[in-house]
């Protein structure tokens, strides 16, 4: 099989996934689809690297995952300098309501409202907890599968989950007790 | 209490039946071409080696033809030459 069939296979194998894991890390339809395409391009150029140490499906998050954070870290730096002050509250917390509202294509109807307001929460997680429970809860990666493409053990991937909820519920109660009538 | 408690379960569990997104065709196509793109405008490490290759070629070239001239400059302009020329000049002056 040449380069270019074995390219578009794989591009049909795994762009779905790689798809979801962008719109669920960047919460934004069109950066998913650049950074979607930026992937595939890594892949391509690094396919050499891939050591069948990992199972394919692995490597492909982890770049996916790697490339998804270094585009929200490039994009958090353009945006710092202007609105650094104002995104805080005086007690130093990010506040839920100054992120934009993300409504993810694959969530329920009934669910939307909900949705809106768990990605706002989720985006406010520390990085590492942020992509263990997006792997988790979007792409249903098992524990193992998440300790592999995040070069953890899978204690520390538990340990990971159960902050990432913690964390979660403590952002929700905040922005209910602000919201409630 | 039980309201909120209940609202923050619901809201964390709203995930659940999420659906994976299908990506378009027009997507797939774009990725599967940008592999040529990518390919066009990369340049290989025996290119960057050639340029510089030509680089030094041209600069030891110059470097050894000025070498060179300036040697033989020195050999046509003996000082004895130098002499006799600054002397018929002085004396133009003086004179």
């Amino acid at each position: 099989m040449n380069d270019e069939k074995a390219f578009g296979l794989l591009v049909e194998l795994f762009s779905q996934k790689v798809y979801n894991t962008c719109i669920g890390m960047l919460q934004n339809m069109e950066d998913a689809q650049d950074v979607t395409q930026e992937i595939f391009i890594a892949i391509h150029l690094n396919c050499k690297e891939f050591k069948e140490e990992a199972s394919l499906s692995t490597w492909i998050y982890r770049i996916s995952v790697n490339k998804c954070l270094e585009f929200i870290r490039k994009k958090n730096r353009k945006k710092r300098s202007g609105i650094f002050k104002s995104i805080f509250t005086p007690t130093g917390e990010i506040e839920m309501n100054n992120h934009s509202d993300f409504i993810h294509p694959g969530i329920q109807l009934e669910n939307k409202e909900r949705g809106i307001v768990l990605f706002k929460a989720i985006n406010l997680l520390p990085e590492q907890q942020k992509t263990a429970f997006i792997l988790h809860k979007l792409e249903q990666v098992s524990y193992n599968e998440i300790a592999e493409i995040m070069e953890l053990s899978l204690s520390a991937v538990e340990s990971l989950l159960f902050r990432a909820k913690h964390n979660l519920r403590k952002h929700l109660s905040v922005y209910y007790k602000k919201n409630e009538k | 209490m039980k309201t909120k408690e209940n609202w923050i379960e619901s809201t964390l569990n709203s995930l659940d039946a999420i659906q994976p997104v299908s990506i378009s065709f027009d997507l797939k196509e774009k990725i599967k071409n940008s592999i040529y793109e990518s390919a066009e405008s990369k340049v290989s490490s025996s290119q960057i080696w050639l340029v510089a290759a030509s680089v030094i070629l041209l600069l030891s070239i110059n470097l050894v033809t000025m070498n060179y001239y300036s040697k033989d400059l020195n050999k046509t302009i003996s000082t004895e030459e130098k002499n006799i020329v600054y002397q018929e000049y002085f004396i133009n002056i003086i004179e």
